[in-house]
């Protein structure tokens, strides 16, 4: 049996006749592929010459000669927790709009004057595939309400608004979990350069325990145990 | 059919193999392109923008700079017909196998004319004035066809080595008579397959009479004995068999026989391996593949039923072509035996690769502990260009200290990893006493100038579902439809990106950028745009918190002077306690010559051994500035620095897709 001719393939995608380039849609850390991507290339031609840190197919982090660090803050929360989430956290004035990605398939679409009715154009995986067409439609009267207080002319416009609340949450909310934590643990992990869950909480156990056994608290008062320390001395 | 493909050497061998396999002159092109086609593997890690910048130049590039189409005579890039996996796979392409053949003319015969002349007779007859000078080179047919099954697809090449390489296809029909006149190199040291070796289909297709037939074994002796084997109609056979009993059965011809078949030659097949072997020169890339060593049992081998392990004089049969077997004769037997004796070495209890007698060795743990420990610190000296790490000395002799695990675990730098806590700029204040609530205030002012945030918004498209790089030698399994689980059939690509960060925000700043079209080149270049105002916004982020570190840095730079006075001035008295040791030295060895304590040259001895003690060694060295500034970077005001400058010049953009 022989299968029916395959639809041209879309030309942006193709390299020779046969050979599919794909981007791979990583749950956590998609951004970080997009940089790694289409940013990283620009930075070695600048020679910024960039390290990054990868784990499986996951980019966990850019980081330049001049101190520029592109980092995920999920490496920092629990598994689960959304923008949204991170958001509600902190009690933010900010809330998360809505969009419905599943219309954006082009830029032409950013000059449509106005948002799509379609609920099905506003499910999102992100959100869940399992939302009913009464939230989908809150969802929808929602960013009806933010275009017209943001006076979109646009999607383009629209999609700008959305973007810049995204930015203004991940950054206000990111303020406060370093305070959070200051708070809790004594530790900035700004200042320590530690952006992960595991090594913040290594390093504040290491601190806790030189806190509590620095060499101040048994002063060796023997010879032997004057000895062990100093076979364990380096520098 | 009987052309020569290299058109009297213009066409170089691998371009002239390439013609011959697509059929045509100059067709070679084509070939080579599908070839590389199929045979590229491309990261998915690539930038869209990267690859379609080539776009259609693809097809030039190929033929300008790989496949070298301006120059004929070139040999073309990733495709040799001195690979045989190279060869393999092209025949692959074209759905034939290849056996090629080489002919080494003496000097004095002149190249072969084109034309119809060059035929197989032509050739089976120059070939049979000496059959030393001719060879199976190249032979992809697989040992389980049948020799009728696999000439019906066989395309079979005659090369010519010397000045002017040539390249006849022959006639897959005749191939049998080629292959008996063809010189086994590597067996007896003259006479052509025909003479030199025994046919197994001659035999019924027994391999095993084969092996008799050549060791002059009388198999009516051994029709009424318990040793009496079934005959062998392939190689598995060997492996599956009781070797105990073929020892048994040849052990009148030998103590030890080896027998293994012939692989293949790795390398240029064409540059006269007789001649090399005329010349004395040792055999080199031969490959073997090893069906049995029947040897005698010895107590080493007793966690199995037989010996794996040849002896050095043991005679060696090898299984040639289609289905020839031979004597091996030396230098090629010692070769080929090589990587069978019985060495009995760590390396080799390990690391032998070769032995396929059929049973995985299991070794006792501590032997492949301790061959992988020294393989590690060769490795690990190789590296460092120096010599291999030093064991741990031990002190003690208790059972602990004695233990291998003990000794494996520990080096000269000690058995724990040393856990340290550093110090971040905080607590760098706090030691230095300086941490009070202004500073608390600076630091954090500049962890939130540190901070910024961007987001990505992308378009979301379907992409081709059809399966990667399908081709003939890349099978992709089609069950159902062209959609296979796992595969991505939605893609997404940056439309629009925002960033944002303390003083923007402060500002009232919101930034964003958007792609001016669905092309990837577009992205590159909103990236690109992207980068510039990163570097715009962390240099004003720079600059601010380099004000608010001020106080910090003049505190760090007093410290700093301190200790370079302090620095000079020590050395300094150093230098006038050395200068006064080397006096009072000098002044002392002058007192015992005057007191004629000393002669002339015991004195100018003694005084050259004073001035190369306090000005030539270590013990009165001087440390330079340099060793004096890694000193204070080492110092609580030198680390202090070290992270203010680290935290003035970093900006973190955190992003967060969810």
């Amino acid at each position: 049996m022989s299968l029916p001719p395959p639809p041209p393939p879309p030309p942006l995608l193709t390299y020779n006749s046969n050979l599919l380039l794909f981007v791979k849609n990583c749950r956590s850390g998609y951004d970080n592929v997009l940089l790694f991507q289409f940013l990283v290339p620009r930075l070695v031609e600048v020679g910024e010459r960039p390290r990054v840190c990868k784990r499986g197919n996951r980019v966990s982090s850019v980081v330049t000669r001049r101190g520029v660090e592109f980092r995920d803050i999920a490496r920092l929360l629990a598994p689960s927790t959304s923008l949204k989430k991170f958001g509600e956290l902190f009690g933010l004035e900010q809330a998360k709009a809505h969009f419905p990605f599943a219309y954006l398939t082009s830029t032409a679409r950013l000059s449509d004057d106005r948002l799509p009715t379609d609920l099905n154009l506003w499910r999102s995986e992100l959100t869940g595939p399992d939302l009913t067409d009464e939230q989908l439609e809150a969802s929808r009267q929602e960013a009806c309400r933010l275009w017209d207080e943001l006076d979109c002319k646009t999607v383009g416009d629209y999609l700008a608004g959305y973007l810049h609340l995204d930015v203004e949450i991940l950054h206000e909310g990111a303020l406060r979990w370093i305070a959070t934590l200051e708070k809790v643990l004594g530790i900035n992990f700004i200042e320590a350069g530690k952006f992960t869950i595991s090594s913040l909480s290594y390093t504040a156990g290491l601190k806790s325990a030189e806190s509590r056994h620095r060499i101040g608290s048994f002063f060796p008062n023997n010879s032997q145990l004057y000895s062990v320390l100093r076979l364990g001395m380096r520098g | 059919m009987f052309d020569d493909w290299t058109r009297r050497g213009r066409v170089c061998l691998s371009k002239a193999l390439l013609d011959a396999l697509a059929g045509g002159r100059d067709l070679g092109l084509d070939l080579y392109t599908k070839y590389l086609d199929n045979s590229t593997l491309v990261d998915s890690d690539l930038c869209f923008s990267g690859l379609s910048r080539f776009g259609l130049a693809n097809r030039s590039v190929i033929s300008t700079h790989q496949y070298k189409n301006a120059e004929p005579a070139t040999e073309p890039a990733h495709w040799s017909v001195r690979s045989e996996c190279d060869v393999n796979r092209a025949a692959g392409m074209v759905g034939c196998l290849i056996v090629v053949f080489v002919y080494d003319p003496p000097a004095s015969e002149p190249p072969a004319p084109t034309a119809d002349v060059a035929d197989d007779d032509f050739w089976l007859e120059r070939a049979g004035r000496d059959s030393r000078r001719f060879w199976l080179w190249h032979d992809s047919r697989p040992r389980h066809v049948q020799r009728g099954e696999a000439e019906k697809k066989v395309r079979a090449f005659l090369a010519t080595s010397g000045k002017t390489r040539q390249l006849y296809e022959l006639s897959a029909g005749r191939l049998s008579e080629f292959e008996d006149l063809a010189h086994v190199w590597f067996s007896e040291t003259a006479g052509p397959a025909s003479k030199t070796c025994v046919s197994v289909s001659a035999l019924g297709g027994d391999y095993l009479a084969a092996v008799d037939a050549l060791l002059g074994i009388e198999l009516a002796d051994n029709d009424d004995d318990d040793d009496a084997v079934e005959p062998f109609g392939s190689f598995q056979d060997f492996f599956l068999c009781d070797r105990s009993r073929l020892h048994r059965r040849w052990k009148s011809a030998s103590s030890c026989v080896a027998v293994l078949a012939y692989t293949r030659r790795e390398g240029n097949g064409a540059a006269l391996s007789a001649g090399n072997a005329k010349k004395g020169r040792k055999p080199v890339g031969l490959r073997f593949t090893c069906l049995a060593i029947a040897s005698e049992f010895s107590p080493d081998d007793s966690h199995r039923d037989f010996a794996d392990h040849a002896t050095p004089d043991a005679v060696v049969v090898c299984f040639y072509g289609q289905d020839h077997a031979c004597l091996l004769q030396d230098p090629y037997r010692s070769m080929a035996l090589a990587a069978h004796l019985d060495t009995r070495g760590l390396s080799q209890r390990l690391f032998n690769r070769t032995d396929l007698s059929g049973v995985a060795k299991k070794l006792p743990e501590s032997v492949v502990r301790e061959a992988e420990q020294r393989r590690k610190e060769k490795k690990e000296a190789k590296r460092g260009g120096g010599t291999a790490r030093k064991r741990f000395k031990r002190r003690c002799r208790c059972g602990t200290c004695r233990s291998p695990k003990y000794r494996e675990n520990m080096s000269a730098s000690g058995p724990d990893r040393l856990c340290t806590a550093p110090y971040s700029l905080s607590d760098l204040l706090s030691l230095l006493g300086a941490l009070d609530d202004e500073a608390r205030l600076v630091v954090s002012k500049m962890v939130e100038l540190s901070v910024a945030s961007m987001d990505i918004e992308s378009r979301t498209f379907d992409v081709d579902l059809e399966g990667p790089r399908p081709g003939y030698l890349v099978e992709y399994p089609e069950i159902g439809g062209p959609i296979l689980e796992g595969h991505v059939f939605k893609a997404q690509q940056p439309i629009m990106v925002g960033h944002t960060d303390f003083l923007s925000r402060q500002r009232g700043d919101k930034w964003h950028d958007t792609v001016k079209d669905d092309s990837p080149e577009a992205v590159y270049a909103l990236f690109s745009r992207y980068w510039l105002k990163v570097c715009k916004l962390q240099a004003e982020a720079k600059e601010a918190k380099s004000k608010l570190a001020e106080s910090i840095k003049e505190m760090a730079a007093r410290y700093s002077e301190a200790y370079c006075a302090f620095f000079n001035a020590w050395v300094k008295t150093s230098e006038i306690e050395r200068d006064h040791h080397h006096a009072c030295r000098a002044q002392e060895l002058t007192d015992l010559r005057k007191a004629g304590r000393l002669d002339d040259d015991t004195y100018n001895s003694m005084l050259d051994d004073a001035f190369r003690r306090y000005c030539q060694s270590d013990e009165w060295a001087m440390p330079t500035p340099g060793q004096a500034g890694s000193a204070f970077f080492n110092t609580l005001p030198g680390q202090l620095m070290k992270r203010l400058g680290a935290l003035v010049s970093r900006y973190v953009v955190f992003n967060f897709y969810g």
